[in-house]
Formats: structure tokens, sequence, C-alpha cells
């Protein structure tokens, strides 16, 4: 009854075949059939961004996009992000730096919704980042830590602007 | 004003770790995509759930047909409440006495009472067949009348919610001392107004998620779920399914917010435990968004009628508040607890009010049970005499700040003991006002507000001093207020052979950093350093009985309860040492790892004297074996975080756009661990509290069904923060620290409001409801115009 299709995917510089229903969405593939747990569900309907993974080097909310789309396309998560001898990305060191994430459930997809913004915007002020950003939730930080260090990142953080008051470090 | 330094002159000595803005040693899996939430568990045969919700707020059920769900291919079966005869009900954990208990059924029996209650459940192969199922369920239904609001739950001839339940009345709880009448009478003066809490959906990022798997080799239940408090839990889903709890592991992995929702026990945990049970098999479900907005308790939704006594120079001498809640449709875990308690006991604030008269209902209405979301009752009572404070600077036309002055219970009245039956631990109100007006530039925002008016735009400022309460106090105070828990906290402390550390802690991290703070508290204690020390968390199996993270009490509590055990496994490191090293054990001092005795005769290391706590080698039989201490830290009472925060708006009268411009928060939680975390703390909560003041509403519709986007803060909804500190230490634990994860949600709000009444107070706005959405500002001014015109 069901027709199948095969897909293949590039699945952070590994290559995955699979079979998935046509209805299928990117996101269930990733995580139900490739076992890859990073990019997270939060509402199944595009608002909120945990999904957000990079297709082909584009920041995509895979629970918009149908698995079945993605076939032959490369796709990056957070966990792709790090140098191969594990060494952070300087975006994920900026996040580490500066606090930005805590229960960490938005943070893979953020990272991704980040990348996207600075390759198209290296050098971003922090109205560019609250606007690029503004399709990701986090319900945690308030923002203003992911902001610094999206802005760290690009090297467009004012001196002093997440200085912690009164720390010594 | 200017007092120079008040920050760092009160900052409370730290330890060489504590006190360190040290970055969180848990991000590294975060961000590599790799932190395990109980969604990213499946296990061998796995089963997965799909709840079938009612559409109706109030209804009866006539019919389930199932038949063409269970030829779905993949479908184990479809359950209804007949299949779970012999559980119970899902009972609040906190019932205030005399309350009028309903605890929410695990699966509906005949009558449902809210949008999104569980009415059957498919089990199935795969996600996508229990989904599919979930769709071919019919359920046909009898519509019955409904009230959605408190004040309409309470009026004489309202539609019962339960038919055994005449009124509606969950409970009735009054407080105070009395007396408003006389001071009435001797203030000369009253004000009053009605104010509203608005009803929110607390919208962790990751919603709920549950998977029950029995074993029939072991009869050992190990329940995975994201939740605040494993060990409550666990205590009571053994309770409601009749399983003993020596058996029950509660096993919660990293959870993607909390908030207060995560800390409750609910129908579908109970369903799905029953069913794992019956089946033999492992039981999955993650609540999608449509059902966390319906089915997730919801936060606040409190009216309140408020008079104040209050006397030409702003002191007020007396207070009466008249509050009904709303509860939802059963009692939650938090039951009727929080919004009588937690709202009442803080009604007068950080005030020395003579007088008080507090009297707050509670009504079941059809509607989501409403329970603990982030500040928990206090949010309401300081919403409610922050916008008193305001509202009397305003009528007198006096300054908001000398107001709040003039009414300060004041440094050397501490402790104070409100009259309605809660006790300030500690509190310089003063100083840390100052340092908010400092660092606001209080008289150059009033100049640039009367510039501004004078060029037809207007500016508003806000205040807010709101205080509450952190670290649940003893037991016995709990039993008083029939709170069915322990105050305490567990802490174990281990050292290794190697010297490296374990600590074990009943609290449980939702995002808190916890692995960071903990260890930073240990390492002070221990003389190692935190990346040697491992904290884990969220295993019942593995951890002793605690009581979770809620309240803000993780870091008070459960810190202390780190910092006394791991003190007593120091004491026992320097007595070996002093052994080893032949000197006075009050003689050794410890750095990096190495004792050494003070006047300078040789050196050990931690691993030595570790090696010989775990061997007995070189030791005298008396010194016993071991470094391992635990310690149930158990308060004797409450601290009192409390803060000043200062809000600049503008509104635009024609639009009634609110433009938050500035946010001011000076925060006193006592002695702080990691201010980089701290920080974090007070923007998320920051964050939640402007959220309500301007955009958020669980928004029901005629029918009574929840948004399906309650309008979260986005990056672009939110200003930039100034946050700084005052540190007054808390007598009440020995880290001298008060709890700071609720601050921000519980002073923002009035806050805003407060700013907003203020730009337009001229225009004659005196009434404005949160959330102060464009519509509602522009209604309160015509309102206020067409006033005007009447007289």
């Amino acid at each position: 009854m069901k027709s199948e299709l095969d897909i293949m995917l590039t699945v952070d510089g590994a290559e995955e075949r699979t079979t998935v229903e046509p209805r299928m969405l990117l996101i269930q593939a990733l995580r139900e059939k490739l076992g890859v747990k990073g990019p997270h569900i939060g509402c199944e309907s595009g608002r909120c961004g945990a999904c957000t993974v990079l297709v082909n080097g584009e920041a995509v909310k895979s629970c918009m996009m149908l698995a079945a789309q993605a076939d032959g396309a490369k796709i990056t998560t957070a966990a792709g992000l790090a140098a191969e001898d594990g060494t952070l990305h300087p975006l994920q060191q900026a996040f580490h730096e500066h606090h930005a994430l805590q229960c960490g459930y938005c943070t893979p997809g953020m990272l991704c919704a980040a990348m996207d913004l600075l390759k198209t915007n290296p050098k971003p002020n922090e109205n560019d980042v609250r606007q690029a950003l503004r399709g990701n939730l986090c319900r945690c930080t308030g923002y203003q830590h992911i902001v610094d260090a999206v802005l760290s990142a690009a090297g467009t953080l004012g001196s002093g602007a997440s200085a912690v008051k009164g720390a010594a470090e | 004003m200017n007092a120079p330094d008040l920050n760092t002159a009160q900052r409370a000595e730290t330890g060489k770790h504590t006190g360190k803005a040290m970055r969180r040693m848990e991000d590294m899996r975060f961000l590599t995509g790799r932190g395990r939430y109980v969604d990213d568990i499946t296990l061998p045969r796995q089963l997965y759930a799909h709840f079938i919700r009612s559409p109706h707020a109030h209804a009866r059920i006539l019919k389930i047909n199932t038949e063409a769900a269970l030829a779905v291919s993949g479908v184990k079966g479809v359950y209804s409440a007949e299949d779970l005869h012999g559980t119970r009900d899902v009972p609040p954990n906190w019932v205030l006495p005399g309350s009028q208990v309903k605890g929410r059924p695990a699966l509906a029996r005949e009558i449902v009472r809210h949008v999104g209650e569980c009415v059957a459940v498919v089990l199935a192969e795969s996600p996508e067949a229990a989904a599919d199922a979930g769709a071919l369920v019919d359920v046909a239904y009898d519509p019955l009348p409904t009230v959605f609001s408190a004040s309409d739950a309470l009026k004489e001839n309202a539609h019962k919610v339960h038919g055994d339940l005449p009124g509606n009345i969950a409970t009735t709880f009054k407080t105070g001392n009395g007396g408003y009448e006389e001071a009435l009478e001797k203030a000369g003066r009253e004000i009053a107004f009605s104010l509203r809490n608005q009803r929110l959906v607390p919208f962790p990022i990751e919603g709920r998620a549950v998977n029950a798997d029995f074993d029939p080799a072991t009869e050992r239940l190990t329940f995975y779920t994201a939740h605040q408090i494993p060990h409550m839990l666990r205590r009571m889903l053994a309770g409601a399914l009749g399983f003993p709890e020596h058996k029950l592991r509660v096993i919660s992995p990293d959870v993607g917010g909390g908030f207060g929702p995560k800390m409750h026990f609910y129908p579908e945990e109970l369903t799905l435990a029953r069913l794992s049970c019956l089946l033999k098999r492992p039981v999955k479900w993650t609540e999608r968004r449509s059902e966390n907005v319906a089915a997730t308790t919801h936060g606040r939704d409190h009216e309140m009628e408020v008079r104040v006594a209050v006397q030409n120079d702003g002191k007020v001498l007396g207070l009466k508040l008249d509050s009904k809640a709303n509860v939802g449709a059963y009692l939650s875990s938090m039951g009727t607890g929080v919004p009588t308690i937690n709202v009442a006991l803080f009604a007068l604030g950080v005030y020395a009010i003579p007088h008080s008269d507090v009297t707050i209902t509670c009504a079941y209405t059809n509607t989501t049970p409403v329970d603990a979301y982030r500040g928990a009752g206090r949010p309401e009572a300081a919403y409610m005499i922050e916008r008193v404070m305001d509202r009397v600077a305003l009528e007198l036309g006096l300054d908001p700040a000398e107001t709040r002055k003039r009414n300060f219970v004041q440094p050397d009245q501490m402790p104070y003991a409100q009259p309605t039956g809660t006790t300030l631990d500690t509190g310089e109100y003063a100083m840390t006002l100052d340092l908010a007006l400092k660092n606001a530039g209080y008289e150059g925002l009033r100049k640039e507000q009367e510039e501004a008016r004078k060029k037809g735009r207007y500016l508003g400022i806000g205040f807010s001093n709101y205080t509450e309460t952190c670290g649940m106090g003893n037991g016995y105070l709990l039993q008083f207020v029939g709170f069915d828990r322990g105050g305490y906290e567990s802490a174990v402390v281990r050292v290794h052979p190697d010297g490296r550390a374990t600590v074990l802690s009943g609290s449980h991290s939702h995002g808190q950093g916890h692995v960071t703070t903990f260890a930073q508290i240990a390492a002070d204690e221990l003389g190692i350093a935190p990346e040697q020390i491992e904290v884990l968390q969220g295993d019942t199996d593995m951890i002793p009985f605690g009581i979770g993270t809620f309240n803000s009490r993780s870091v008070p509590v459960g810190g202390s309860a780190v910092k006394v055990a791991a003190g007593r496994v120091a004491a026992k490191m320097r007595r070996i040492a002093a052994h080893l090293l032949q000197c006075e054990p009050e003689k050794v001092l410890v750095e990096d790892g190495i004792f050494k005795a003070a006047d300078g005769n040789g050196t050990v290391t931690v691993e030595r004297v570790a090696h010989a706590a775990w061997t007995g080698h070189d030791m005298p039989y008396e010194m016993g074996i071991g470094l391992e201490e635990t310690e149930f830290f158990h308060p004797q009472s409450m601290s009192s975080p409390y803060g000043a925060h200062i809000a600049l708006v503008e509104v635009d009268p024609e639009t009634g756009e609110v433009e938050l411009k500035r946010y001011i928060a000076v925060d006193d939680c006592g002695v702080i661990i990691n201010p980089l975390l701290a920080r974090g703390q007070v923007h998320g909560g920051l964050a939640q509290g402007i959220g309500q003041a301007l955009y958020e509403d669980a928004g029901f519709d005629a029918q009574g069904r929840p948004a399906l986007e309650p309008s979260i803060p986005r990056f672009d909804m939110l200003p930039r923060f100034e946050t700084d500190h005052t540190v007054t230490p808390t007598p009440t634990n020995p880290l001298g620290a008060k709890g700071l994860g609720e601050a921000g949600a519980i002073g923002a709000p009035p806050a805003i409001v407060n700013a907003a009444i203020d730009a337009l107070w001229s225009l004659g706005v005196r009434a404005l409801d949160m959330p102060l959405t464009p519509e509602r500002v522009l209604t309160s001014i015509r309102n206020a115009a067409n006033k005007e015109t009447e007289v």
C-alpha cells in the first residue's frame, strides 16, 4: 500500500541511504531513520526553529521540508560544525564563552541559523542578528548572550558588551 | 543619591572557584548536538503512544469507536478509561487544608472538562501508525455548558465544573492581621483598583516526553521522563499506580527547559506507566506542541481587587486584597497551594504596612489546569503590590522611588515577620533601589521624559521592588500548609582513589548549569579543581532521595547540601593528610590537590590521601574507610531574594504600541556562585516577565481552545538588559545564597506596566491590563478620553 522512496543524504560528511514514506519530514528521517539526534523537534510547524539544519549550506527548518525533497543534499547539523580533531567551530566556542545556551534544546538549530547568517552577512550588527535569528525561539536565555556570541564570532561585538560586572576571571 | 561602588562594596567573600564566571562544563555535548533528551532514547521492542484528546471544554463522552483504528497495520491496541480500572486519579501534592480536591483522571471517565483532556490512547509499533490510527478513533460527545473564568465560575448559578461540587470553589484562603477599616479611617484616603494576571503558557521548547519500560524479568519499571523532580515523581507515580516505590526507577536525562510545568505529575505519565506494566513493553510518547499548549499546565490566571489606605505623604497604612484564582478543571500537583500561599504571604512585598486583610478564592473552570510557572504565585503578589506603589505615587504626585522608601521595611527590622505569614530574612531595599536609580541615570531620565512630553512623545518610567522566597523551609512548616514534601535537598560527595570526585545531587538541572556551579562549590571545599569533579543528577537508583529543582531552591538548598557534604569529606581528608604529614589537622592546608603542613614540613597529594582512605594502608584503624559523605540539607526557614527594577517605555498614543526602550535590573540573591550563570538566569526570567507584560496570553477562543502560539518573545521583541546585583547574604544557609531563577519573571511585569501607565497618566489612563497589546492600550486611551468628556 505504501510506496517507499529510496533517498541518499550526506549528513555531516557521511553518506547515508535510507527509505522514507513520501510524507516523511526531513527532521523525522534524520532523527528516526538515521539516528541523527542533534536537531530537535519543538513545534512541527516551522515556528520554533529547533530543527534547523544546513541543507547545501543554507539554513532550513527541517520540519518544513520533506525528506524526499532533500534527496542528494548535503546536510550539516551542529554535530558537523567542529573540526575533525574535535576543535569547536569559532561560533560554537563563542556560544560557550558567552553562556549562550542553557537547556541546550534550541542550540543545535540556533547554531545552524547563525552559521547561515554569518555566511550571508559576515559582519552583522546587533539588529542584523536579532532580525536574522527571529525564526528561532529560545525560552531560556532571553537571547542577549546568543546575540553577543554571534557578534563575537563575527568580530563585531563592542568592547565591554558582555563583561560580567564584578567578576574576576 | 550617588553611592559609589555599592555593588562591589557589598559583595560577599567567595572562594577560589565560587564567585568566578566559570564557563559551563556541560556545554560541550549541547554545542555538538549530543545532548541526550528523552525523545532521543528508543528501546528494543519500543511501542509508541498517541493520545486522543477532547476538542470540547466540557462534554459527555457518548461512545468511543475504535474499530477503524484497530485495523491500521502496526496498531497494538486502543485504550480508554475502562482498560485502566484500578488506576487512581493523578492527585495534587499540595493541598491547602480544607480544599475540595478533584485530581486529574488518567483517561477521562464519562465527562471531559477541558480541551486537551486525554480520552483514549493508541499504542503502535511506529509513531506514524499510532498517529494514523489516532485520527481514526471516533469519539461521540454531547457538549455541556462551559465556564472559563474564575469570576464567572464563582457567580451564583454558574455551571458546575464537577457535578458534586456546587459553587466551583476549590478553596478559600484568608490571611493578614485585619484592621483595614481602622487603617483607612486613620489614613484618610483610599486608592482602589482591579488587576488581572493573565493566563500564560509556559512553553519550554522541548515539550514533555516519556518512555515507560517495565521489565518482567526484574519486575522493575524504568521511567524516562523530561522532569524537574525525579524523586518526587517516583513517589507520586508509585502511589497512583500502586507500584512498589523501591522497584520504580525514574531517569530524567537532559531536560529541554522546564519553568515549572515539568515538576508536575501528569495523566499521560500514569497511563503510559500502567500500559507498559500491562503489555510488558516499553511505551514512548513525545508531546506535540498542540498538546503542550492544551494539556501541559498553564500559569497565573488571577483576578484581583485591591484597596489601600494611604496617607498624603504616601505611607500605606492598610491593604485589602480580594482575589480570585482560576485553577482550571482539576487540581494539578501544586493544587491549591500556589494560588493561595505563594500569593497571599507576599501581598505586602518589601513594605511595612501595618494592617492587611487578604482573601483568595480558588475556582474550578473548564480550562487546562493552572499550576506553578516561573515565579508561581509570587509574580501575582509582586504585580499587585508594585502596581499599588506606583499608583500611590501618581495619585499623590510623589516620586515612585521616594514613595517606596517611605514604606520599605528597614534593615534594622530584619528578620521581619509580615502579618500575612512570611518572614523576610534580609534586605537593604533602599541600597538596592539606589543602585538601580544610579544605573538608570534616573534624574536624567525624568528630564528626558519631560522634554519628550513637550514634543508630544509619551515616555514612561516604571518601578518594581519585588521580593519572593526561595528554598522552601523545613518540613514541619510545609506540613502546616498542606505541602506533602520535605524542604531539604540531598548530596553525596565521593572522592575516588585517584583524587577525582563525584557529586550526586537530588536537584535536577533543566538548563541552570548545576554541573558547573555545584562543582565550583565542592571544589572550594575539597581543594581540587572543578574540572576534577563530576556532578550527576536525574536518576533515582543512583541518587539519594531528593526534592528536585523548583522554587529557585537548587543553589540555596541543593548547593548547600553539596557544601556541607564536601566540607565533611574535606575534614576527613585533612585528618588523613595530618596523619601522613605527622602534624595537627588544624595545621593542614590544601590547594590544587596538594596538602601541606602550615609550618612547611613536606606535602602529600590528594591521590595519596584518597588511596589511604580507600585502602586503610598507613592509617590507624579508628580513621575508618572511605571518603564519602551524604548530606540532607534541611533549612530552618526560607530566604528572601529581592530586587529593584526600572523600565523605560515609549507609548505611541496613535497606534497603541509600547516600546520597551531600557530595562534596568538590580537583583539581590545573596552570595553569587557564578556571576555569568546568574546573569543568564536573570536574562531568562526577564524575557518571560517582559513576555507576560507585553506579548503573551494563553488566548482561549470562545470554545476554550488555547492558541497554538501564545506570542513567545523572539529575538527582535526584547531589548538589551542592563543587569547588576547587590549582595545581602542570607543567614538561612551556609552559602549565603538566596536563589535567582525566578527573579526576572517576578520583577518585570509591574515595572513595565507601571511605566506604560506613567507614560499615559496625563491622558487619564488608569487601568491597563497585560499583555500591553496595541489594541488594549488604544482602548484604555479611548476609555480615558471618553471619561474625560463625560466629566
